[in-house]
This record gives C-alpha cells, structure tokens and sequence, in this order.
C-alpha cells in the first residue's frame, strides 16, 4: 500500500515512516501540506496521514486541495490538541481524526479499514 | 419746424418788398395823374387869359380903327400878334357885323374859322361868344371875341374948362362899335401837355423802380439781423446753447439780439443748473435706491421672520374683533379648526352658543387690560395657554390678537412626570443592581479573559506535548512489538542497533517533555508571583515564544526577534508582563489571517529612562476611528465568541500599573505597531545591569 506521511514534527515522521515500513508499506514522507501536495501529484497515494497544524499550508487546505484534486486518495488528519480546523476537516472529507499521541494499532486499524475500501471498490 | 420758419421768413421779405412796392406804384400813378391833369389845366387856363388878355387889348386899340373904319390901322394893329405862334386867326367886325379885316395864318385856319364865325360875304351871321371851343378836322381850337367899345359924353352945360363928370346932366355912354376875334389854335398847348405827361411817366417809373430797389436793399439789411436770430434760434431750439447772435445794430432787432443773447446766457446757466441739479439727483437717486434697496432686504429679512414667527408650527395666531369674530388665523390654527375666519370664536373653538365667562376681548378692549394671559381648553380637548394683548389696525380700529400655545403634551407630561418618577426610582434600583452585577461579570470576564489567554497557552502546549507524547508512545509499542515477534536472545546485531535506537528516541521525546514541562512551570511561576521584583524583559519575552511560537507558526506568521543584546532591569511583575506580552502577540496573529511577518524588538529608551518592546505586525491594521477605543473595556472587533474585548484593556491596565506606556500606530492594511514602555527600575543593583547600563548609554 502507499502511503503518505505528512507532519510537520521530524519525530513522528521518522516513528510512521520506520513502523509502516516494517508493516510492508511504501511510504513517503512530506514535512507541511504543500510538500504533502507535491507528492501527491507526483504518484497516487492510497492513503495520506496528515498532520493539521503545520507551517506554510496546514493540514485542512492541503486536505481540501486534495480531495478536489485527487478525491481517490483517503486522508487521516492527524492533531496534537482539538480546535476548529480539526473539526472542519471532518466536514471536509477527512476519513477520520487522529489524536496525538496515538496507539500503533489505532494506525493498523485505519490502515485495515483502507485496505478494504479498496477491496470493496475492486 | 426750421423749414417752416424760413419759409416764414422768406414770406415775409416777399411781403413787404412786394407792399412796399405797390405802395410806392400807386402813389406815384396817383400823384402823377394828379399832376398831369392839373398842369394840363393851368396850361389850358394860361392859354385861356393869354386868348382873353390878346382880344380885350385888340378890341381896345383898334377903337379909333373901327371909329374911323381904316383897314390899315387896323392891320397895323393886328401885325403885332401874328407874332403868337398859337394865334392863327383874327377877324375885327363892326358894329354891324361886317368884317372889318380879318387875318388866317393859313387859308386852311381861315376857311375854319369863316365857316365857324358864320361869315357868309361880309357879314357874321350870328352872335359870337365871349369864348368858345370847338373842334374842326380833329384839331381843337379856341375863338376868343371881344366887344369894342366907346365912350360917348353927352353933356347939358357945357362949361368951360369944367368937367363934372358925375354930375347929373353929364352921362357918359359906352357904345359898342365892333367885334374882335382872336382864334387860337391849342395844338401846341397839347403837344406841351404830351411832352409834360411822357416826363411825368417816365419820372414815376424812375421813382418806383428806384423806391423797389432801395425797399429790397433795405429789407435786406433789416432782414440780415432778423436772419441770424432765426439761425440762432433754430440752433438753441436743436440744444446748441452756446449759440450767440452777432448783431451790433442799436435798433428794436439789436436789443432783441442781445435779450436773445441774454436769454441764452441764462438758458445756459439754467441748463448747466438743471445738468447740476441731474447729476446730484441722480447721485440722490442711487443713494435713494441703494437705501431702498438696503430697507427692502430688511423688510423682506423682517418678513419673512414674522412669516417665520406667524407659522411657527406649535404656536397658534389668531385675531378677533369686538364682536368675538374671528379675523385672522394662522396655519397651525386653520389646521386644527379649519378656516373659521369671520366667524364666532367660541361658537368655533369652544363650541359654545354664547360669550365665554373669560373672555379677553372683554379684557382687553372693555377692561383696557394691556396683555391678558389665561389656560383654556378647546372643544377638542386640547389645552392652550393663551396671551392676549391689543392689536390696532392702520385705521385705528381696535382687535385682540391672542397667541395660543398648545400645553396639552405639557399638560399630560405633568400627569406622567409622578408615574414616571415612580418608574425612575425602579429603574434606578434595577440599574443599581444591573451595575453591581456588571461589576461582577466584569471581574469573571477578566478571569473569562485570563482563562482564553491560559486555553491559547494550553493549545500551544498540548501540541509541543503530544508530539513527543506521539513519538514515544508509539516507539515503545514498536518495540514490545519488536520483542513479541523475537525474543530478545534472538536479536541479531541489526535488530539490537534498532531497538537501541528506539530507546533513545523515547528518551530525548521524553527530555523534550520534561524540558516543556519545566518551562511551563515557570510560566506558572512566574504568573503566581504577586510582587514587583527586578525582571529582564528580554527573558520575558523568551518564554512567551516558547508557547507562542507554535500557535505563530501555524498561523503562517513568521516572528523575527530583535531584542536587544542586553536591557537595563525594570521593577516588574512577570506574570502580568507575559500576559501583556502573549495577548498582544496572538492580537498581532489574529490581525494576519493570510499570514506575513511578526516583529518583536525590545530597546532602549534613553530619553525615557525606559526599555521599549515592540509588537509590529504586516496585518490588516485598526481603522483610525477605532484607535481611540481599543483599550475602552469591551471594544472588539472579532465576531462574538471569538474575543472577550477585555484583552487590550486589562493589558493597557497591568501597564499602567507598571508606571509605563502603552501605545498604538496603525495604517489600514500595512499593519499596526504596539509599542510598551516600562521604566527602568531604580533599584539597579546588580553590577551586571550596571555595565549593561554604561554599555547603553556609551552608545
């Protein structure tokens, strides 16, 4: 499965990029949203873990840039406390809302849940 | 006009050449004729006695001729007239008739005369007037005849040498003896007479031509004069005054010149007078007219203010006669009760069929009261507080005019003014409480105030927590996971490497907590010190970023720090200082949604005595009728629930508590500047803040 990996603190991306690894993944990492972006128009992502408050573009408009762009691609917002942008980008399409510090098998589960959306579409 | 006084004048002069003339005609025809017949006249007499005279001395002298009968005495006699050129016939006759002699001076005058005497042979037929005229062969002729007489004495006595002729006896007879006869012919009488009339025409020709001349001669000059004062005239009657007449003559024309001159001089004055008198009327006039004008303006100010006064809209006007009759209301009236003018006030406004018991007519025009006031109430209720004062008309005639001033709202405000008071105390209760209860919510709303700033400061701090929370949590299940799938003994080189690797991340995550957590503990610290003490500002602001700087970030502000190198102590509190600071710090955020730059600089002020600390942000900037409010408690511009509107105002408060300044610069949409100034404390005791000092000031 590929993956995209998007925060903006070097700890976590280093943490989801060594754990998915080691799960078998394709993962790539972005250090803020517009990083994220680029990625994303370079190769489709079935999944993109995105943090919400990041320097240069935040998770929401990197989120909503990418579901006009790419609407194929779930994203999973990820936050390190709960304010309004977390709860718009659930309006905006997010497939769910992760809170820091999360459990390594609440990604699991996500990532379960991807893979058989993807299944079900096939 | 001026061609009718020449051809008056012309008219004239024609006249009076023309009267003259036939004057002088007819006198001279007149006086000529006269003349002519007259000297025709005496010449036919004179020839007439000359006829006479001749035959009287012929018949004397030839006496003794006829006596004697001797025809040659007698021829003698009669030679002596032949001289006579008029005498061209002669005859002597005797006493019988018989032709003595007789002489013709031609045969032709002869045969006339024989023919005319009546000569038959020797006889004379008839007897021969003493004078006769006749006319034979056109030619005329004069027969004069004369008896010849003499004288017989017969005497009685005849005495010797004695002669008494008168004596009776002695009578002395004349006796005609004979006849003579003088013809004389008046051919040159007549050609005389022609000769005098010829001279006599042509003199009376002479003299009528002479007479015409001189009149025209002399009408011409007396016209001359007569002619310059008809110019002259004619010129002043065109307006030219300054026309003089030249005549020097001393007669009637003269004078009239110089009374004309006289005149004109005075016409002259007079008009130079009158122009005078013009000019200052005209003057008089403008005056005249620009004060009219001046009064009219002010009438027409005047006017229009008693139009003002007469249709002010709350006051009523009205004017009644003796008789109660309505004769004048103004608009506010007729708008109440309609226009009722020539009708009966209190029929009309108090609906009544009589006087009313007060009445101000009675007062004024029958008690003589100068002003009258009194309340009334009209048929529809209202109440009017009237004034009534004498009014007379330009004819003397005496009316009431009553001001009428409507207190029905004055009247019911009275009635509600107690109700009101009533109310007022309540109300004034129910402020009271409403502004204790103000002051209480005042107070929780700084708290509500103190708490966002404190949720803005646990945002930013759950984020720099749960990161490391994040990484840690997460390595130290990665790594059960590690050793649930191998145990530890079975751990190549790799594996171990990694493990050990995970460890250490889980141990700098947790220096990373720790670290923040010290922070904020001081941050709490320092928010719970109650007393001033000697603070660094700088250290202040050092802290502040470190839970600001996320939520700066995040915002996509970027934050330049300036702060000096070193900064001379103030005496601060550092918690309220970190308040002031983070609050204008995230207001700096909140001014850049779409992002830009934060400036933080901190100096110091040596004028001031002070250190300044600077907040300038790339905002939308704070609109210049809202600087002066931003402190005011309470003045927001973010939507309701996202501000208190409490921040700048506790902020500018806990300033002012420090001694210092706080202030504002802001230009719409090129961003704001917050400055804050503390003063430098006076208790500098530590040698280090001396030396920063000297540092400062050798700058």
């Amino acid at each position: 499965m590929k993956i995209l990996v998007t925060d903006d603190d070097p700890i976590i991306r280093k943490l989801l990029f060594e754990v998915l690894t080691s799960d078998g993944h394709q993962v790539t990492v972005a250090e803020n949203g517009l990083e994220a972006l680029k990625e994303a128009q370079k190769q489709s992502y079935q999944l993109v873990f995105m943090d919400v408050h990041m320097p240069i573009m935040n998770g929401l408009e990197a989120l909503i840039n990418i579901r006009e762009k790419f609407p194929g691609m779930a994203v999973a917002m990820m936050d390190s406390y709960p304010d309004q942008l977390v709860s718009q980008a659930k309006r905006e399409g997010a497939l769910t809302c992760i809170h820091k510090p999360f459990d390594l098998k609440e990604i699991r589960k996500l990532i379960q849940k991807v893979e058989n959306l993807v299944l079900e579409e096939k | 006009m001026t061609i009718r006084f020449s051809q008056l004048q012309l008219g004239m002069k024609t006249k009076f050449v023309l009267t003259i003339s036939f004057l002088i005609l007819v006198t001279s025809v007149i006086l000529s004729v006269f003349l002519i017949e007259r000297q025709s006249l005496l010449i036919q007499k004179e020839l007439e006695k000359r006829g006479e005279s001749m035959v009287r001395n012929l018949a004397h002298n030839s006496e003794y001729g006829v006596l004697v009968e001797n025809k040659h005495l007698l021829v003698n006699l009669m030679s002596g007239l032949y001289q006579e050129e008029e005498v061209v016939h002669i005859t002597i006759l005797n006493k019988r008739g018989e032709l003595l002699t007789d002489w013709g001076r031609t045969e032709e005058y002869q045969r006339i005369y024989r023919r005319r005497l009546g000569v038959s042979g020797q006889k004379v037929k008839d007897e021969i007037p003493s004078k006769q005229y006749f006319v034979a062969d056109d030619k005329e002729f004069y027969n004069f005849s004369c008896p010849i007489k003499t004288r017989r004495v017969e005497r009685s006595k005849e005495e010797v040498g004695l002669l008494l002729e008168n004596k009776k006896g002695s009578v002395t007879r004349e006796e005609k003896i004979g006849i003579a006869n003088i013809g004389m012919s008046l051919q040159n009488m007549r050609k005389e007479i022609a000769d005098m009339t010829r001279i006599a025409v042509l003199l009376t020709v002479l003299v009528v031509a002479v007479g015409v001349l001189l009149t025209i001669f002399l009408v011409n000059i007396f016209i001359k004069p007569v002619k310059r004062l008809v110019y002259a005239t004619e010129r002043v009657a065109n307006g030219n005054l300054y026309q003089m007449v030249k005549v020097t003559t001393k007669d009637e024309i003269g004078i009239l010149a110089r009374s004309f001159n006289k005149m004109i001089t005075s016409l002259q004055e007079s008009r130079e007078k009158i122009e005078e008198y013009n000019r200052t009327l005209e003057s008089k006039v403008r005056e005249r007219t620009a004060e009219l004008e001046k009064t009219t303006r002010l009438l027409q100010v005047e006017y229009g203010r008693l139009e003002a006064i007469i249709n002010s809209p709350n006051l009523g006007i009205v004017i009644e006669d003796k008789d109660c009759n309505i004769r004048f209301m103004n608009k506010f009236l007729i708008q109440i009760f309609g226009n009722q003018i020539g009708e009966k006030c209190y029929e009309k406004f108090k609906d009544r069929e009589e006087k009313c018991p007060v009445c101000s007519i009675d007062q004024i025009l029958v008690k003589g009261k100068k002003t009258f006031t009194y309340l009334d109430q009209d048929s529809q209720g209202h109440y009017y507080e009237i004034s009534a004062s004498l009014f007379q008309d330009e004819k003397g005639e005496r009316f009431v005019l009553e001001t009428l001033r409507d207190i029905t709202a004055q009247k019911k405000l009275e009635l509600q003014v107690e109700e009101y008071t009533h109310s007022l105390e309540k109300t004034n209760q129910e402020l009271e409480n409403a502004l204790k209860s103000l002051k209480e919510t005042q107070v929780q709303l700084i708290q509500v105030e103190k708490m966002a700033a404190v949720g803005q400061l646990a945002a930013g701090v759950a984020h720099e927590l749960n990161n490391p929370l994040g990484g840690i949590l997460g390595y130290s299940q990665f790594a059960l996971e590690k050793i649930d799938q191998k145990p530890i003994r079975q751990f190549t080189e790799e594996d171990t490497e990694n493990f050990l690797q995970y460890l250490k991340d889980i141990e700098r995550q947790t220096k990373r907590c720790r670290s923040i957590i010290q922070s904020l503990l001081k941050f709490s610290r320092a928010s719970r010190k109650e007393g001033f003490e000697p603070t660094d500002v700088n250290s202040i602001l050092k802290e502040t970023f470190t839970f600001i700087r996320h939520q700066v970030e995040k915002s996509k502000v970027t934050l330049v720090e300036k702060l000096a190198e070193s900064l001379p102590l103030i005496n601060g509190h550092s918690g309220q200082l970190q308040q002031v600071f983070t609050n204008l710090i995230l207001n700096a955020v909140q001014a850049m949604p779409e992002g830009g730059t934060l400036t933080v600089a901190s100096r110091i002020r040596e004028d001031l005595k002070a250190v300044e600390t600077s907040f300038t942000d790339t905002g939308v900037g704070i609109r210049e009728e809202n600087l002066g409010k931003i402190f005011e408690p309470f003045f927001t511009s973010k939507k309701v629930g996202e501000g208190t509107g409490l921040g700048l105002s506790v902020s500018y408060g806990l300033i002012k508590n420090h001694g210092g300044e706080i202030k504002v610069r802001s230009k719409k949409n090129q961003g704001t500047t917050f400055t804050v100034i503390l003063p430098v404390s006076r208790e500098e005791v530590t040698p280090e803040s001396k030396d920063e000092n000297k540092m400062a000031i050798s700058r």
